[in-house]
């Protein structure tokens, strides 16, 4: 691995091996020096924070991502996007391929919880199309969209997705898991 | 079982507060988990600081939802334990629980700096409080086992095969999404099962054979002479070597003295082991994927608007080109969605669908009728290849263009036949493609087997008819196309349009089905055959990524691999299952050749498993199974067999029952809550909350149980309460 600036200790990582899904050749894959601060001594990678630029330009996989941005904000701990090196494990060890269904989903509905109210509004779904499409479709088409999606997934008639809603039209969809899930 | 959420008053409520929290098993949940809810406990907080744990479903599974307030991470992380601690057999201090601590740990929806501090003081709690029990002698052995075991297979995954061609594969996902990407994570999932078969193969078979060979006292020449063309038409110098089945001894080999190695024995049992591995990893690889796709996700198919914004976007896309073409695929896909609603599709009159329906019937039975004509040509080029040598050569020929071309010819003739779906059609055309590849090879397998009789050691006749297919193949879908697509390109550039075209993903995963038909056929007369086509699929995964990156654009539309790849596996198990019944009809009833192979003392190969069993005849095990294997045990077997189907299948069917039960219960419980919302806002209609005052329509999630009870009675009259209530009763 080149000039180690920083070593974990044993303990450490299996202490890393028994919170997430990693395996011990892909959590030490993931200390990339280009993602992990330099200079990085044994209590740092709590204290150090990254802005969430510089996260999105050294992960590649969501320099393209639409939901960028909201995904920095879930995963850090001041919710404003700003992640430390154990911010960073914890989001690639939730979209590996070893993450449980319930595990993703639960990180799914946060991410598209945009006003973290606990329910996926018209609000939500407007801005999650927003970003997809980069504001190609019109605002009609936008909302007869949104009255679909609210038509087909609420059981209780409040006009928003709960929790539960959510999870029941996610865990029957086959793509899920194959879609969201980073390779690292 | 209400589904009220409760929530947080919105004083308390702050922007980073996101950690949630649900007071029911989710419907979900229960219609997979079919055991009962023994654990399942609720709490209602009515907006105080205490956290609440939901312990739902399986005994060894703890599905923790909190919420709690912001702020010191310790204070957090102690009311997690806590909860934790509550749960008796996670707190124990025996291995197994050590296990279900790092699973409860593991499917703990926090962060990762929550896990650890919650992790060391769940440690330091379970060493403080634990008792030691006296553990007896077998427990701790029983223990000692099951973790040694556990962490040989935990070493087992730090050095699986999804390391290979890792960097490749990561980098064809990133820049062509997901789709291409399954093309090839199946073709190296054969490259490996490949590999392992190869090796056994070479190792058991192939060695023990060269080293006769070459030992002094065993010299014998090769009486032909070497060709280059022979490693095209795989006969002359080919055929007395290790290659084909001929070339094996029926004799123990003794090379080193006291040490006997039984060539007979051994090449019946690896082959027919190896045959039999290979079915149990397909059908345990098929049973998982069709669990997955197909019987989980029942029902979830009407929710096409939300499937396409909540999984429509791939997360592994890394390429700006990619991300561009893939935002413009969901937005053309939500376009078609909603033109389609305008649209109305069953407007169809009589007439029409009687006219498609006839058009389809008469291009299914064409097709068939293509693929007998097929077949025949198939018999009367095998009769004929026999007759020299450029038959031989054209008869490979002639089988090779027919898999290049009529595949094309089906999906062009399926373009015309107005399937309602698209999914349809390309099921049908890869329905189609694949009975051709099926009826070719069963074909050429049914013609050896038949024309057994005459031949002088027929068994390496076939399978050097194999080889050259494979051979052939690899010339005609790796060479050829490639070639061809170059030419494309170039021609393409040259004329100013695009030169990059798309994938063609079921093509290709086609020809690797067909491949692998081809090395099932012709393994069992052919040791090396595994080698060979491992070394083929080598280059094709090599050719076949040099193509993409080079000549290929990501795709336009979404490709949905995970149905297809369903699709897929069950047409190679399929596959590999009419090829053992048909081998298993070839060693019980078709005469060996008996100047060639390692079976000719006998007459049918499967005499060799009688001959060994009756030295075993006096052994108990035999008599056991004698004695089983006597009707009355089968039938005793098999009726348990039945009864237990019978229980299981009852079992979902009342699964279902309840999940669409509980379903209703739902929606009625969401009707009652806005009904009694309503109600009160007609029978209050703004008096009583001061927030109420300018006549808001009170929104019924924000409303809260305390409000209700503590304002209804204070300032309303009570004849004017009850005559309005009157409405309602």
């Amino acid at each position: 691995m080149g000039n180690k600036l920083l070593t974990f200790t044993e303990q450490q990582l299996e202490n890393y091996q028994d919170c997430t899904f990693f395996t011990r050749k892909e959590i030490l894959r993931e200390i990339r020096p280009d993602l992990v601060p330099k200079r990085m001594r044994q209590n740092e990678q709590v204290t150090i924070r990254v802005p969430l630029e510089d996260v999105v330009e050294k992960l590649p996989e969501l320099r393209e991502n639409p939901f960028k941005q909201r995904i920095c904000e879930v995963f850090s701990r001041d919710g404003k996007g700003n992640l430390s090196f154990e911010d960073i494990l914890d989001l690639l060890s939730v979209f590996s391929e070893q993450a449980p269904r319930d595990i993703k989903v639960y990180y799914a509905f946060k991410i598209y919880d945009f006003d973290n109210d606990r329910h996926i509004g018209t609000e939500d779904l407007d801005s999650a199309l927003v970003l997809l499409m980069r504001q190609e479709l019109s605002p009609e088409d936008r909302q007869q969209i949104i009255e679909k999606v609210i038509e087909e997934a609420d059981v209780d008639g409040d006009g928003k997705l709960s929790f539960m809603e959510f999870e029941h039209v996610i865990t029957r969809a086959p793509d899920f898991l194959s879609t969201f899930h980073i390779r690292i | 079982m209400a589904a009220y959420e409760n929530t947080i008053p919105m004083s308390e409520r702050s922007a980073q507060s996101f950690d949630y929290f649900a007071s029911v098993p989710t419907v979900s949940s229960l219609a997979q988990r079919s055991r009962s809810l023994g654990h399942e406990a609720r709490s209602r907080d009515y907006g105080s600081e205490r956290p609440n744990l939901v312990v739902s479903g399986m005994k060894k599974f703890t599905k923790a939802y909190f919420t709690g307030p912001r702020g010191n991470l310790d204070l957090h992380a102690n009311k997690i334990v806590e909860k934790l601690e509550e749960d008796k057999s996670l707190m124990e201090d025996t291995p197994v629980s050590e296990q279900l601590r790092k699973e409860a740990l593991k499917n703990l929806p926090q962060g990762l700096t929550m896990k650890r501090c919650v992790k060391s003081k769940l440690t330091k709690s379970v060493s403080q409080k634990s008792k030691r029990k006296p553990i007896g002698f077998w427990k701790r052995l029983k223990y000692s086992i099951n973790i040694s075991f556990s962490k040989f297979v935990a070493s087992l995954k730090n050095f699986n095969y999804f390391e290979l061609w890792h960097g490749s594969l990561k980098d064809i996902e990133g820049r062509f999404g997901s789709g291409y990407a399954s093309y090839f994570k199946f073709l190296r999932w054969l490259f490996v099962m490949n590999f392992g078969v190869a090796l056994l193969s070479l190792g058991l078979l192939v060695v023990p054979q060269i080293i006769l060979d070459t030992s002094a006292s065993n010299k014998t020449t090769n009486t032909q002479s070497f060709n280059f063309r022979n490693i095209f038409i795989g006969d002359g110098f080919f055929i007395e070597t290790v290659f084909y089945y001929g070339h094996y001894t029926n004799q123990f080999i003794e090379v080193i003295p006291h040490l006997s190695f039984d060539m007979p024995a051994s090449y019946f049992s690896v082959t027919v082991i190896l045959y039999v591995l290979s079915f149990v990893v397909l059908a345990v690889s098929v049973a998982e994927s069709y669990r997955r796709t197909f019987i989980e996700t029942e029902g979830g198919l009407q929710n096409v608007y939300a499937n396409r914004i909540f999984c429509g976007w791939d997360y592994g896309i890394a390429t700006k080109e990619a991300a561009q073409l893939k935002s413009s695929s969901i937005y053309y896909e939500l376009k078609e969605l909603l033109s389609e609603e305008l649209k109305d599709v069953e407007d169809w009159s009589c007439l029409v669908k009687f006219w498609t329906y006839t058009i389809q019937v008469v291009v299914n039975i064409l097709v068939l009728v293509i693929l007998a004509a097929v077949g025949w040509m198939t018999w009367v080029l095998m009769k004929k290849s026999n007759e020299g040598e450029i038959a031989v050569y054209i008869t490979a020929l002639v089988i090779n263009i027919i898999i290049m071309v009529f595949p094309s010819l089906f999906y062009y003739i399926s373009k015309h036949e107005d399937y309602k779906n698209p999914r349809i059609t390309l099921y049908i055309t890869l329905g189609r493609t694949y009975l051709l590849g099926a009826v070719i090879l069963g074909t050429i397998l049914a013609f050896w087997l038949i024309h057994a009789e005459g031949k002088n050691c027929w068994e390496t006749l076939l399978a050097a008819e194999v080889y050259r297919l494979i051979i052939f193949d690899f010339l005609f879908s790796v060479v050829l196309s490639v070639i061809v697509d170059v030419g494309y390109f170039i021609g393409r550039y040259f004329l100013n349009r695009e030169p990059k075209t798309e994938f063609n993903i079921a093509k290709h995963t086609l020809q690797i089905i067909y491949n692998q038909g081809l090395l099932w056929v012709g393994f069992l007369y052919s040791p090396i055959l595994p080698a060979v086509v491992t070394l083929k699929m080598f280059i094709i995964w090599y050719v076949n990524q040099g193509c993409v990156r080079k000549l290929c654009r990501p795709p336009k539309r979404t490709w949905r691999a995970a149905q297809t790849q369903t699709w897929f596996m069950m047409m190679i198990f399929v596959s590999i299952l009419l090829i053992i019944a048909t081998h298993g009809y070839a060693l019980k009833s078709v005469r060996t050749s008996q100047t060639c192979g390692p079976f000719k003392h006998y007459n049918y190969t499967y005499e060799i498993v009688t001959t060994h069993i009756e030295d075993l005849e006096q052994d108990l095990a035999w008599r056991v199974i004698m004695n089983v294997t006597k009707p009355g045990g089968l039938a005793f077997i098999m009726i348990a067999l039945g009864i237990l189907v019978y229980y299981l299948r009852e079992h979902a069917l009342a699964n279902r029952d309840k999940v669409k039960m509980l379903k209703e219960t739902l929606v009625w419980l969401a009707k009652d809550k806005k009904f009694l919302v309503q109600m009160y806002n007609d029978v209050t209609k703004g008096e009583i909350n001061p927030h109420l005052r300018d006549n808001r329509f009170v929104d019924p999630s924000r409303i809260l149980p305390h409000e209700f009870t503590e304002d209804v009675s204070s300032s309303v009259d009570e004849d004017d309460f009850h005559a309005r209530f009157k409405k309602y009763s």
